[in-house]
Order: C-alpha cells, then sequence, then structure tokens
C-alpha cells in the first residue's frame, strides 16, 4: 500500500454550538475516486470546503502529500474544483476559462495555448475555445469546468455535485465520461453527491455521511452488501428492515424476532435491532429457494409490474411491509395473488443484523 | 400587435407632459441661441472660444468627473457591504444612504455651510482641541462643492452597483482563488469585471446629474468653481442675456445626450461579453 496522497484526521466544523462536520478521518490514496454520499446537511460539502480551503477546520488537521494543508491558503493549494454550477466566469470566453489557473501560474503564452488545446481535446470541446460560456449547453459547459480545474495538474480534484443541473440522460453520460477522465489522467478525486446510484457507479470507495459524521467507508459492494449503520442501509439501494430485539448472539450471528442475520458490530442480546434484508434477496417461497434458512409469512398487498422483474409488497402479520423484487422468469414460477398468503424465504448471510437508532 | 396599438394611448399624459414642459421651451431656447440678435452660429462660437466659457466648460465637466470617481469609490464598498450583510444590517445600511434624500437639498447645501465655513462648527471645534491656528477654507472653493455634491449624488452610484452586485454569485470569487488567483488578483479579474454594469450605470447618472448641477456649486463653491448652470442662470439674471443662455443650455443637453448614447454604446459592447 502507497502512502496515502491526502489524510483527514479528526477534523470538525462547528459553528457556534452547531457542528457541521465532526471527527472525520480519512485517508485517500493516490490515483483513488472518493465519493462523500449523504443528504444534504450531512457534512459532506462542509468537508470538501475545509478540504478546498474556503472552509476552516475547528478541529484536527488536513495532510496532503505529507505536508499540513491548513496554513496554505486556497490560491495555493493546487487543488482543482469543479463546483456545482461550475462558476465558468461569464466575461471571458471558454479558452480564457481554461487559461485562467495557467495564467495565474505564470505560465508562458505559448505554452499556455497548448496546454488549453490539449485540455480542451482532452474533454472533447477542441474548436470551442472562442464561444462564451452562456453560449454553450450544460453539459459543455460541464466540460469547460472540467477542463478549468484539470488543466493545471492539480494535486487533487475536488468535485462538488458537479452533475446536478444536468438531466438523467446527460448525467449518465457525463457520469461514465468522467469516470473515464479519472482513468486516463490518474487523478485523485473527491467527489460530493446526494445520488446514491451515482455514488455506487462512479467510486472506487464511498464515504457515507450523515449528521456531520462518516457514517461507514468502503466500496460500493461492502456498502451494499455489508452496510454497517440503519442509516447506511436505508440510504444506499432499498432495504427491508424487520425490527425487533438482539436474541441468540453467537460469534457473528445472532437472531431478530426469530430470524438469522449477520452481525456487523457488536450488539448485546436484548438491545433493539433491525434486520435488513435487501428485496432482491427475499424469495417467494414456491420459486427457487434453495439454501434459504429463514422464512417470513404474511398477506400480499400489492404486486407491482415492473417489466424486467416484479415487486411484491407483503405485510407480515404486525403489519411491517417488506418488499421482495423477482426477475421476470422467477417471477412466472411463483404465481402470487392479491390478498392470499405468501411465504419469503432467504438466506441468514444476505440478512444485516444492525442497531436500531 | 393589437392590444399593444391600443394601449399607446396610455402614454398621452406622459407624451403631454414632455411636449409642453420640455420640448416645446427647449425648441424655444434653441431658435433664440440661433436667431438673435441675427440668426446664426454666433452665441456658440462665443462659448467655444471665450477663455471663460471654456473655463466654465471645463469645470463643469471635471467636477462631474471627480465627483463620479469619488462616489465610486466611496459607493463600491457600501454597495459591496450592502450586498453581503444579513438582512437586519442591510436595512440599516439602505435606509442610511437612503437619508439624504428625505431632506431639501437646499437646506442640506445650507447645513454644510454652517459646519464647513470659517467661524463654522468644524473650524470652532478644531481651534478648540488646538488643532488649528488658523480656520480652514473648507468651503467657497472645489473641495466644498465636491463634498457636497458627492454627498447628494452617492445613492444613484450605490442602488444600481447593489442591485448588480447581489446577483453575483459568489462562487465566482471562490473558483478564482481556487484557480490560483490571489484574493486581490480575483477582484480585478473577475469580481470587478462582472461588477461593470452596476458601475457604468452609477456613473452614468452621477456624471449626468452632477453635468447640470446648481444650488450645491452655486453655494459651497467659490469664484472658480461656477458651472454651466450656474454661468446660465447669471447669464439670465444679471445680464438678461436670453440668447447666449439659450446656447449655453443647448450645449449642455447636447453633451449630456451624447454622453448617454456613448456610454450606452459602450455598455452594448461589454454587455455581449456578460
Amino acid at each position: 500500500m502507497t502512502d496515502p496522497i491526502l489524510q483527514l484526521s479528526d477534523i470538525g466544523k462547528a459553528y457556534g454550538p452547531v457542528n457541521a462536520a465532526r471527527d472525520i478521518n480519512l485517508d485517500v490514496e493516490p490515483g483513488e475516486f472518493v465519493t462523500f454520499l449523504g443528504p444534504s446537511g450531512s457534512g459532506k460539502t462542509t468537508t470538501l470546503m475545509m478540504v478546498a480551503g474556503f472552509t476552516a477546520p475547528t478541529q484536527g488537521n488536513i495532510q496532503l502529500e505529507g505536508k499540513p494543508l491548513d496554513p496554505i491558503p486556497v490560491w495555493k493549494r493546487d487543488i482543482g474544483m469543479v463546483f456545482q454550477h461550475y462558476a465558468l466566469f461569464p466575461h471571458m470566453s471558454v479558452a480564457q476559462n481554461v487559461a485562467f489557473p495557467l495564467e495565474m501560474r505564470g505560465v508562458a503564452k505559448e505554452d499556455r495555448r497548448k496546454k488549453v488545446e490539449e485540455a480542451m481535446e482532452m474533454v472533447g470541446l477542441a474548436g470551442f475555445g472562442t464561444r462564451l460560456p452562456k453560449e454553450l449547453s450544460g453539459g459543455q459547459q460541464q466540460r469547460v469546468a472540467l477542463a478549468r480545474a484539470m488543466v493545471f495538474k492539480p494535486r487533487l480534484l475536488l468535485m462538488d455535485e458537479p452533475l446536478g443541473a444536468l438531466d438523467k440522460k446527460l448525467r449518465e453520460h457525463m457520469q461514465l465520461e468522467i469516470m473515464h477522465l479519472h482513468k486516463n489522467l490518474g487523478a485523485t478525486v473527491l467527489y460530493v453527491t446526494h445520488d446514491q446510484e451515482e455514488a455506487l457507479v462512479m467510486s472506487d470507495r464511498i464515504a457515507v455521511f450523515n449528521a456531520g459524521r462518516i457514517e461507514q467507508i468502503g466500496t460500493p459492494r461492502d456498502l451494499y452488501e455489508a452496510p454497517q449503520t440503519k442509516f447506511v442501509a436505508d440510504f444506499i439501494g432499498e432495504t427491508n428492515f424487520v425490527s425487533g430485539t438482539v436474541e441468540a448472539v453467537n460469534g457473528s450471528v445472532a437472531k431478530v424476532r426469530g430470524l438469522d442475520g449477520q452481525l456487523s458490530t457488536q450488539l448485546a442480546e436484548g438491545s433493539r435491532a433491525v434486520l435488513a434484508i435487501r428485496p432482491e434477496r427475499l424469495h417467494v417461497l414456491g420459486g427457487d429457494a434453495s439454501g434459504d434458512d429463514n422464512s417470513l409469512t404474511g398477506t400480499v398487498k400489492e404486486l407491482i409490474y415492473l417489466g424486467q422483474s416484479r415487486k411484491a409488497i407483503i405485510a407480515l402479520e404486525d403489519g411491517t411491509e417488506v418488499t421482495a423484487l423477482e426477475q421476470a422468469a422467477q417471477a412466472e414460477a411463483t404465481a402470487l395473488e392479491m390478498g392470499a398468503q405468501a411465504t419469503l424465504g432467504f438466506r441468514s448471510s444476505d440478512a444485516r443484523i444492525l442497531a436500531d437508532v | 400587435m393589437f392590444l399593444k396599438n391600443r394601449n399607446i394611448w396610455l402614454l398621452a399624459p406622459a407624451v403631454l407632459l414632455i411636449g409642453i414642459c420640455f420640448l416645446f421651451p427647449v425648441s424655444w431656447l434653441l431658435q433664440r441661441s440661433v436667431s438673435e440678435p441675427v440668426w446664426g452660429l454666433q452665441n456658440y462660437i462665443t462659448i467655444f472660444s471665450k477663455t471663460i466659457y471654456l473655463g466654465v466648460l471645463w469645470n463643469t465637466v471635471a467636477i462631474a468627473g471627480v465627483t463620479t470617481l469619488l462616489c465610486a469609490l466611496i459607493g463600491f464598498p457600501v454597495a459591496y457591504s450592502m450586498a453581503h450583510s444579513s438582512p437586519w444590517i442591510r436595512k440599516v445600511l439602505i435606509f442610511s444612504v437612503l437619508i439624504p434624500f428625505w431632506t431639501s437639498i437646499l437646506v442640506r447645501s445650507f447645513a454644510w455651510l454652517v459646519i464647513l465655513q470659517r467661524g463654522g462648527i468644524l473650524n470652532d471645534f478644531l481651534a478648540g482641541i488646538g488643532l488649528i491656528a488658523e480656520p480652514l477654507d473648507l468651503v467657497y472653493n472645489r473641495f466644498g462643492v465636491l463634498l457636497g455634491m458627492v454627498q447628494v449624488l452617492l445613492p444613484f452610484m450605490v442602488f444600481p452597483l447593489f442591485s448588480v452586485i447581489t446577483r453575483i454569485d459568489g462562487s465566482y470569487f471562490s473558483a478564482a482563488t481556487n484557480l490560483g488567483a490571489t484574493p486581490i488578483r480575483a477582484f480585478f479579474r473577475v469580481y470587478l469585471p462582472l461588477c461593470l454594469p452596476g458601475l457604468a450605470t452609477g456613473a452614468m447618472l452621477v456624471f449626468i446629474i452632477s453635468l447640470g448641477y446648481f444650488i450645491t456649486p452655486a453655494l459651497l463653491g467659490g469664484r472658480g468653481d461656477i458651472m454651466i448652470a450656474q454661468l446660465i442662470f447669471e447669464r439670465i439674471d444679471e445680464f438678461g442675456d436670453w440668447p447666449l443662455a439659450s446656447a449655453l443650455a443647448i450645449v449642455l443637453l447636447v453633451g449630456t445626450g451624447l454622453l448617454f448614447v456613448l456610454v450606452n454604446a459602450l455598455i452594448k459592447i461589454r454587455g455581449r461579453g456578460i
């Protein structure tokens, strides 16, 4: 493992008695794409702003390439940033915008032009240099912002919800394009979004923020398959929760309401907990349920046809509604009827037992 | 289109007012300026050939220019603070900038006299604490004129600037510093250019109003600070020289009009860049 390029150690930001962010610890590897994911007000943008230098942390310290970042002012940090609404300078042409960071660094004119051309080519906008930002579409402006943030080879690239203003289709296209740029250039990226799907698609690792703290850091797969808190399980993807108390703890397995699941963190017997299970891991019994060692019964409340899959919403005896998602072929084999009884099965290795807060 | 044509009658009162109170007197002035004592441009030739008149024209432009510059220098920080403060402080600032409009310009100019003259409050105070031995000449000179005019005209600079500055997204400045600009460079390369439309509007208002200013320079200025409006008044009041006064008025009007057109054209050219 190489030395981390960026280290956040216990950083936090307090506005009077309010903690916008606290106890943030994160090491970022060179070339890594790390996403800060969380609802608005969760501290993810505050943390990004502390790295950029727009906000001074009130606790902890930040190190970039092994040197403390805090005494360095914004304009000397050599960190590129793509702003939420791009912040392209409206009175300068696209080329002038991209040349701006080079101009500030005293790069000679000839060299500047060459680098601007390369950067424009890189984002597929060669020949657009003389236009004004407002003459470009949203997607094109986004690319200019990217070119401008990367043209001076920053040590770190920050992106603050850069795709938020684009429509869905363009957003998905730009996600792939940013990923390719990241791979090709080997840049280290910190990316802020509240869109969990975007985070899953793009990131090497995701830090899930909630109420000013990082709830969990991990690869997209870690977070989806092995959430450690109820918040993470709920925020990323869709999850069914069955709540109860922890029973029969045995190493890393335990029971909640008689159902077996994996313990992510140590929970004492008798404490309040939820059993979390993804809809696609719930099988309607009667179909292929091999390996299932847990079962739930309830009444079919809703059957939703989704083309490639079918969603069944089933109310358990205590009223808890759980959703089972089955692929179309599987769904055909398990005929369900509205109002009828249904039995659902799942593997205990697919279920997580999490503290209920 | 049909509706538009019908609604044009709504403009009738304004058109009538401008016709009677502006166009008619102006044409009358224009006619007198070229027809008396005989038909010809002799009045204009007099204005543009005699040192005394040229001096007044220069005074007018210089006083208006310096007033505009001072208003911009003082007004920019005020407008900036107004745009970047809490709603409560913003209200207080707007209120303070507007206060001068609540008192008559005559009263204000006399108030300056009371404060600034040789036996006035300020000189008495400074002499009282032993800071000066002889009273300072603070009024009946260029200083007094500029002070009075800047005070009166400042709001015309502040409000156009304020309305532009409030609409400038803070992220432009942040982006500039993030890209390596020191705050000073970010201000001059990014922030100030974005303020230019407001600055241009404010400057034009202040300059044009200054050009025709009368009461303040008349009360607070000395012999060397006579502006064109005072000259017009003098020609009529003391000499009954209507033809020359008319020509002066036309010069002022045409000069102001030309300036307006010029600045508008400049803003339009720049505006394509903004």
